[in-house]
């Protein structure tokens, strides 16, 4: 995850055209997308960097980048099209990603992955708002679910140096045909710098979606076979948006193995969603 | 994926109707003679014709009939419905039968005809989902419960169905064969032909039922204990275990049968270790074994057994195994290169396997080169399959474990009474 590469093209931050030469300076920084909510759960807006408190492995860092809301969305989708998503559900999947897609800004990009036991790429991260809907009314769920192996695949493919990277999964939450370990991909979804939030059938336990959501920051929402997945679907772009993107240069902590993150704002009531931590090297 | 679960129930014959029984157990006689081994003969049809009830009171004649011996008291049971002058004259025909000087061979024929009527019959099975009855505690039960299996695809409970008793026949007949000095060797064959195919129908009701027999008829064959060690595995695979963890099921019944991943795993290692002490050379059950250490994260023993099989075998589908699952051990020691190594040498034999490419991808990804496993798993993505292929990838197959065989098994097993002796 995490160690993300922040790349400083330092000609595009000189105002001005200038005869002198360009540089790229790459620094090893990490981003933390964090939500920050006041007491009523509402955004908080209008953070700067000094009102973060980062620590990481229990080093306080110094906040070097905050950013919020105009960095544009990569936002992948990861869905099941298996046996068990027919009828009612699949409708409400196509209803609910057209609302998705229409509230996408000018510069988001979205994608789309499906698995059922094979997992394929139907769009790839583009700002073609349209392919989704046209895989989506073409797709005949059929067979088993290789929900990990997708989930997987839509982490890496989702990453970008650019942008942020919102994974949404959709899922019945129950795995049949999987090759990859959970172990294995909740480790990858420890250095990735994707934030997964999960939308999964009521009653489908799955333990696998919520650690993992919860390890990259993100949510578990549970759904019943009723609910309208729209509400859902727009509520947790929403949030993503609202929030910040931290950035910070490690200091004083070795690069490798689990970083415990804490992330803290001095301000009273605001509570503070973010990653656990990320694995470095 | 079907998985079908041992529940409750069994219904019991209530009263017999002696007189009729008689005249299906003659008809009976004739069929097991003019049955043609996997053929949809008349044979084949008057006995597939009967219905579950009229099985049920068969057995007890069958077993009479073929010298099923009284070791349980549910055959004890089934012997005391049929009458003194019943019994009498089903011992007058099986002794004529005798007298023709090929019983075992008949025998055999009645198994390969019951056998047949479960593959290729269509006995109507469904049933509604039964009710537990929990009021009374088990000792004080004075019945069994019922017992029915479920159906299921995909997470999702499809139907209930009562087990074809037709197996039951065919492995009761199995245990009238002489057992000394030695087992026949058909006993095997059959454990092994049909746990195959059970694996392959995902039947795991059955396949409980089955290799619960099979432990006590033929409890040191290699390639039945392979075979339900497959099948141990599979219990213990996440596709079987999540099933478990979420299927909800009404009036109050459970699924019996499917442990913990964990106790599956140790069943499966140990099942496989017998196999290897008796056949070291047995590749596919050193994969196996290698497999399920790797699940209870014993990697490096495991890794050990994938090396061995990679030495050992020429088989294309094992060593794609070896590799693949090596790769995946090596992962779990945070060894990243030596994973993607072992996955670049899965995708040697299948290039477009899905399996390995993930799994290449994860290696890559741990070991921080994203670009690289980004590449990777858009390789994958752009050239999937619309359906599984295990051309294209046999991880798609892996847990159907001697499924693979089943094709070959059954013929084998058929071979011998391909055409009806008179």
């Amino acid at each position: 995850m995490r160690a993300a590469v922040v790349t400083l093209i330092m000609a595009g931050w000189t105002a001005g055209g200038s005869s002198q030469p360009t540089f790229s300076s790459r620094v090893e920084g990490v981003r933390v997308d964090v939500l920050v909510t006041d007491s009523s759960r509402k955004p908080l807006r209008g953070l700067s960097p000094s009102d973060f408190m980062i620590r990481d492995n229990g080093v306080l860092q110094q906040v070097d980048v905050v950013s919020f809301g105009e960095i544009a969305l990569n936002v992948g989708l990861a869905f099941d099209l298996s046996e068990s998503v027919i009828g009612a559900r699949l409708e409400q999947l196509r209803a609910a990603s057209k609302t998705l897609t229409s509230e996408l800004q000018p510069a988001d990009q979205s994608g789309l992955i499906t698995f059922d036991e094979v997992v394929s790429l139907r769009c790839p991260l583009s700002l073609d708002r349209s392919c989704i809907d046209r895989s989506l009314a073409a797709a005949a769920p059929s067979g088993n679910t290789a929900l990990v192996d997708g989930i997987l695949s839509a982490m890496i493919a989702g990453e970008s140096e650019v942008g942020r990277s919102l994974l949404m999964v959709f899922s019945d939450g129950l795995d049949t045909a999987s090759f990859l370990n959970t172990d294995r991909v909740l480790d990858i979804g420890r250095r990735s710098d994707v934030v997964v939030y999960s939308i999964v059938s009521k009653g489908g336990r799955p333990d696998f979606l919520e650690e993992l959501s919860e390890l990259t920051g993100g949510r578990l929402h549970e759904v019943g076979h009723e609910e309208d997945l729209s509400k859902t679907f727009r509520a947790i772009l929403d949030e993503f948006r609202h929030r910040y993107l931290v950035t910070y240069s490690p200091r004083n902590v070795p690069k490798d193995g689990w970083h415990k993150l804490e992330v803290r704002v001095n301000r009273p009531g605001a509570r503070v969603k973010a990653r656990p931590g990320y694995q470095g090297g | 994926m079907r998985l079908t679960a041992l529940l409750l129930s069994l219904t019991l014959a209530s009263s017999a109707d002696n007189e009729r029984a008689m005249r299906m157990l003659n008809e009976w006689i004739v069929m097991v003679d003019r049955h043609a081994a996997g053929e949809r003969d008349e044979a084949l049809a008057k006995i597939g014709a009967w219905n579950t009830g009229d099985l049920d009171i068969m057995r007890a004649y069958l077993e009479a009939f073929s010298g099923v011996p009284l070791d349980n008291a549910d055959r004890a049971t089934r012997r005391r419905q049929i009458s003194g002058t019943d019994l009498a004259a089903i011992r007058q025909q099986a002794f004529d039968i005798q007298a023709r000087g090929d019983f075992d061979t008949f025998r055999k024929r009645a198994v390969i005809l019951h056998t047949d009527a479960a593959l290729l019959e269509s006995l109507p099975m469904v049933v509604p989902p039964p009710t537990a009855r929990t009021e009374q505690p088990a000792w004080r039960r004075d019945e069994p419960e019922p017992e029915v299996d479920v159906k299921s695809f995909d997470g999702r409970v499809e139907r209930y169905e009562i087990a074809n008793p037709h197996w039951q026949i065919a492995m009761d007949v199995l245990e009238a064969l002489p057992a000394k000095p030695q087992r026949d060797a058909m006993v095997a064959r059959w454990y092994r032909a049909i746990g195959a195919h059970f694996a392959k129908q995902h039947g795991f009701a059955d396949g409980m039922r089955h290799f619960e027999r099979a432990r006590r008829v033929v409890p040191d064959d290699p390639d039945v204990l392979f075979g339900e060690a497959c099948f141990q595995e599979t219990l213990g695979a996440p596709r079987v275990q999540n099933l478990n963890r979420v299927t909800t099921l009404p009036n109050g019944l459970v699924i019996l049968g499917v442990d913990s991943a964990e106790r599956h795993h140790r069943r499966a290692e140990g099942l496989l270790r017998r196999v290897l002490a008796a056949r070291p050379d047995f590749v596919d059950a050193r994969l196996r074994l290698g497999r399920v250490l790797s699940e209870q994260r014993q990697y490096e023993a495991a890794l050990s057994h994938f090396a061995q099989v990679v030495t050992q075998s020429r088989d294309e589908v094992l060593t794609y195994y070896a590799h693949l699952f090596a790769g995946d051990a090596a992962l779990a020691l945070d060894r990243a290169a030596e994973s993607r190594a072992s996955y670049q040498r899965a995708l040697q034999s299948f290039p477009d396997a899905q399996a390995a490419r993930l799994g290449l991808a994860a290696a890559l990804r741990a070991a921080g080169d994203r670009v690289a496993a980004v590449d990777a798993v858009m390789t994958t993505l752009i050239v999937a399959p619309k359906t599984r292929d295990a051309e294209n990838d046999p991880w798609w197959e892996y847990y159907e474990g001697d499924a693979a065989n089943v094709d070959r098994l059954l013929a084998g097993l058929r071979a011998p009474f391909r055409t009806a002796p008179r």
